[in-house]
């Protein structure tokens, strides 16, 4: 009996191994690193000095610290209503037109994502550029209108479309596939009781992909809080004083310097530090509140 | 119905991998056409040791061949196989003689060795970098940190300080000394203040560049300037007669009377950099303490210097646009400058080979347009300025010849390599011969503007300058783009060096 439990542990630690060693070394290290490093002032001269929670001290008391977390909570809330609202749309709406189209549909919204980022923030970044020879502004000029200052005035909305168009692809595919799935028979259902298509939506398919739409949202809220690459490739913090620094560019920027190589890895640590723990209390928040433990033990959606 | 469904799927399977193949093959071709062609190698121009100077020349490496002597003879007897390494930068293609040059010295010095009895044999490996300039820092900086750096490496002047203070790279007071005759009576003077870091010499000039303002001929002419009037305008700037306030009344003037659109009296550069500080150096403001080692931020002359941006901005005089920091260099600001819409350029002088080379200006079309000068003085009684931002050769702890790698630095220092790298890559020359050399004295623009590195300035060389830059321009952009004015901005740049630097500056009210 024991021998037979022992075996089966034996085998479980086994197959879990290749991804527990993934976890512990790709994800456990660094952390653990990075918070070690928030205690240090390892700078250009690469020398470890312990100086204790005095970074954490120069976070709080820097002025620039509340612009940096204002604009993040603007970034994260901003972009996160776009992704799953379109990819609530896209996938609401490409699965009620013609499958072949539906499909093409999606897969042209894929692109994006699908793309380098720097040439999609290049192409972006041309199409709303402020001066007169941007994308946009030419055929507003050609129309006889005057010319926008697309990136300059409305960067906010500049970069929820940016990040939005590559993270709705990701909602717009897990859900069109839960919508796929709804048993047809409870359309049908509702078309014969008289319900129109507004009312199958709401009533019908946005409770049954009501799981979908939380795991969407916890794990874009997460990937969100770490997300810097576009803005890095766009605006790079700008346009004005750290207009759109949110606080994981400027984490880079310190680190990696923006011209002249910073290199204050000490003080950047704290920020990832930071975020990390902010990461870790809203998973237990999601887990908590969208129930997310009862999702993961039984499909809900065969 | 599903076998016609299955013959479509196929067949738009297949049309996909053709297409796909033929993108491959296409993208193939045009990637082999477009790629740079090398650069030719330099031809050697004749006699190394002119014959007369070949006695002085057996004493001075008399110690350098005892040394290698004593080498050769206990590896056996055959010569002593040196291997320098050197990494060099661009990060543009133009700049490849900073690589070539190296490898010719090295040429040069086997035969010198051969010519002078030295047993040994030098061969360079090197190379040279494209990429931008933070991750070849950081490439050299891990390397350095971890012992496998180069012999040589090229960096930014500016570097001396950190590299120093970390105890990557030698000293090289004595070799200069040592070698003094060779080429380096020759070097500007100027420029050895560009590698002095605590009173030691760092590192070897490679070359230098100035930053000048580019001031749009044609649109002066329209402004009514007389041509007598526009081609004394550098000579009045450098008299310290015409200053950074006129400068901003003529563009004013040019916006009130529609010669140019609000916001394109004066542009500058979209991006952080070495230029930031000039406007303060022009007012007289300094940077670094020598005798403290601190950097040094004088609120004074910064409250000027705030105060012209903010009379510049799109707030007050509409002369510097606040797009200008959200643009890209070269899709939006070189282009606009280029087709003749902005009038002042606060720019450089290698601006111009890349106006000619990327930007299709012609060589003639720039002599009609363009015209460049100092850095006006902030106010009447200070000088005009500009800054350089010299290249330098360094010599890492950890090389094993230090002294056969410093002579390679010495003969490719030489006044033609360096001036095939300076025509080629538009730099200014490092060393007085230069000015009289063929290669050289041929490119009109480098002549004409090599009277500015006299009046250039350095970056201050300490290791935390680059936080000092970066608040400076952030300052400046939250100005341009209308969040502060010139007392909100003052404070928050003094709130942001307190809070970065501590006590590494210098605060002087």
């Amino acid at each position: 009996m024991v021998q037979r439990n022992i075996a089966k542990y034996t085998t479980m630690a086994i197959m879990l191994l290749p991804a527990a060693i993934i976890i512990i070394v790709f994800l456990a290290t660094p952390s653990i690193l990075t918070i070690l490093i928030s205690l240090t002032n390892l700078d250009y001269r690469f020398r470890w000095e312990w100086v204790g929670l005095s970074n954490y001290y120069k976070f709080l008391s820097d002025p620039n610290t509340p612009i940096f977390i204002r604009n993040t909570i603007i970034f994260v809330a901003g972009t996160l209503t776009f992704n799953v609202g379109v990819g609530l749309l896209l996938a609401l709406l490409s699965t009620h037109i013609h499958d072949t189209i539906g499909t093409f549909l999606r897969a042209v919204w894929y692109m994006p994502r699908v793309l380098p980022s720097v040439i999609w923030a290049f192409v972006m970044m041309w199409m709303f550029s402020p001066m007169d020879t941007g994308f946009l502004n030419s055929i507003l000029k050609s129309m006889g209108g005057k010319p926008v200052l697309w990136t300059f005035q409305y960067y906010w909305p500049f970069l929820f479309i940016v990040n939005g168009f590559i993270g709705c692809s990701l909602g717009m595919v897990i859900f069109s596939s839960a919508i796929k799935s709804i048993p047809q028979e409870l359309i049908m259902a509702a078309k014969v009781d008289g319900a129109s298509g507004l009312t199958i939506v709401r009533r019908i398919i946005l409770p049954l992909i009501k799981w979908h739409i939380a795991f969407v949202v916890a794990y874009q809220t997460l990937s969100l809080l770490a997300s810097f690459e576009y803005i890095l490739l766009t605006l790079d913090g700008g346009p004005g004083y750290y207009s759109t620094e949110v606080l994981i560019l400027q984490a880079y920027h310190l680190a990696f310097g923006q011209y002249l190589a910073a290199m204050r890895y000490g003080y950047a640590a704290v920020f990832v530090t930071i975020l990390l723990v902010i990461g870790l209390v809203l998973s237990i928040v999601y887990w908590k509140v969208f129930r997310l433990r009862e999702l993961m033990i039984e499909p809900k959606l065969e | 119905m599903s076998q016609q469904k299955s013959v479509i799927q196929k067949t738009t399977a297949i049309f996909l991998i053709v297409s796909l193949l033929i993108g491959l093959i296409i993208g193939y071709f045009i990637g082999s056409a477009t790629a740079p062609a090398p650069a030719p190698a330099p031809t050697p121009t004749g006699e190394v040791v002119p014959k007369s100077q070949y006695d002085e020349l057996q004493k001075q490496v008399e110690s350098l061949r005892q040394q290698l002597q004593q080498l050769s003879a206990q590896q056996g007897g055959k010569p002593v196989e040196i291997v320098i390494t050197a990494w060099t930068q661009g990060p543009e293609r133009e700049s490849i003689y900073r690589h070539l040059n190296l490898v010719e010295a090295a040429n040069k010095l086997n035969q010198i060795f051969q010519a002078t009895g030295v047993p040994a044999t030098v061969k360079l490996e090197g190379d040279f970098s494209t990429a931008s300039w933070t991750d070849y820092r950081k490439k050299v900086f891990l390397a350095l940190e971890g012992g496998t750096g180069p012999c040589i490496f090229q960096m930014e002047h500016v570097w001396s300080a950190a590299l120093a203070e970390n105890g990557w790279i030698i000293p090289l007071d004595n070799y200069v000394k040592k070698y003094w005759n060779w080429t380096y009576y020759d070097i500007i003077p100027g420029l050895w203040n560009s590698v002095t870091y605590k009173g030691h010499i760092w590192g070897i000039p490679q070359d230098t560049e100035a930053r000048p303002i580019f001031f749009n001929k044609l649109l002066l002419k329209k402004l009514g300037w007389t041509d007598d009037q526009i081609n004394a305008l550098p000579e009045k700037i450098k008299n310290g007669e015409f200053t950074l306030q006129d400068m901003l009344m003529v563009a004013k003037e040019a916006v009130d009377k529609g010669v140019v659109q609000p916001g394109y009296g004066i542009w500058h550069r979209p991006t952080a950099g070495p230029d930031w500080p000039i406007v303060y150096l022009a007012f007289g403001g300094t940077l670094y303490d020598d005798s403290s080692g601190k950097l040094v931020a004088d609120m004074n002359v910064w409250k000027k210097v705030f105060d012209w941006y903010y009379l510049a901005s799109m707030q007050k005089y509409k002369v510097i646009s606040d797009k200008i920091t959200s643009l890209d260099f070269n899709r939006d600001v070189h282009p606009t400058v280029v087709s003749g819409k902005v009038l002042f350029w606060m720019g450089g002088i290698w601006h111009k080979a890349q106006w000619v080379g990327s930007f299709n200006l012609s060589e003639d079309m720039f002599w009609k347009m363009f015209g460049f000068a100092l850095y006006p003085a902030g106010e009447k009684g200070l000088k005009p300025v500009t800054l350089s931002q010299p290249q330098a050769y360094f010599i890492s702890k950890t090389c094993k010849y230090p002294e056969v790698a410093f002579l390679i630095l010495t003969l490719a220092t030489d006044p033609y390599l360096n001036s095939l790298h300076a025509v080629k890559s538009a730099h200014l020359a490092i060393l007085y011969s230069q000015l009289s050399s063929p290669v050289y004295a041929q490119d009109k623009f480098l002549a004409m503007t090599g009277y500015m590195v006299e009046y250039a300035k350095y970056q201050p060389m300490h290791p935390r300058w680059g936080d000092y830059n970066t608040i400076i321009f952030n300052t400046i952009k939250g100005i341009e783009t209308g969040q502060f004015n010139s007392d909100q901005a003052l404070q928050v740049f003094e709130q942001n060096l307190k809070s970065t630097l501590g006590d590494e500056i210098i605060i002087k009210k």
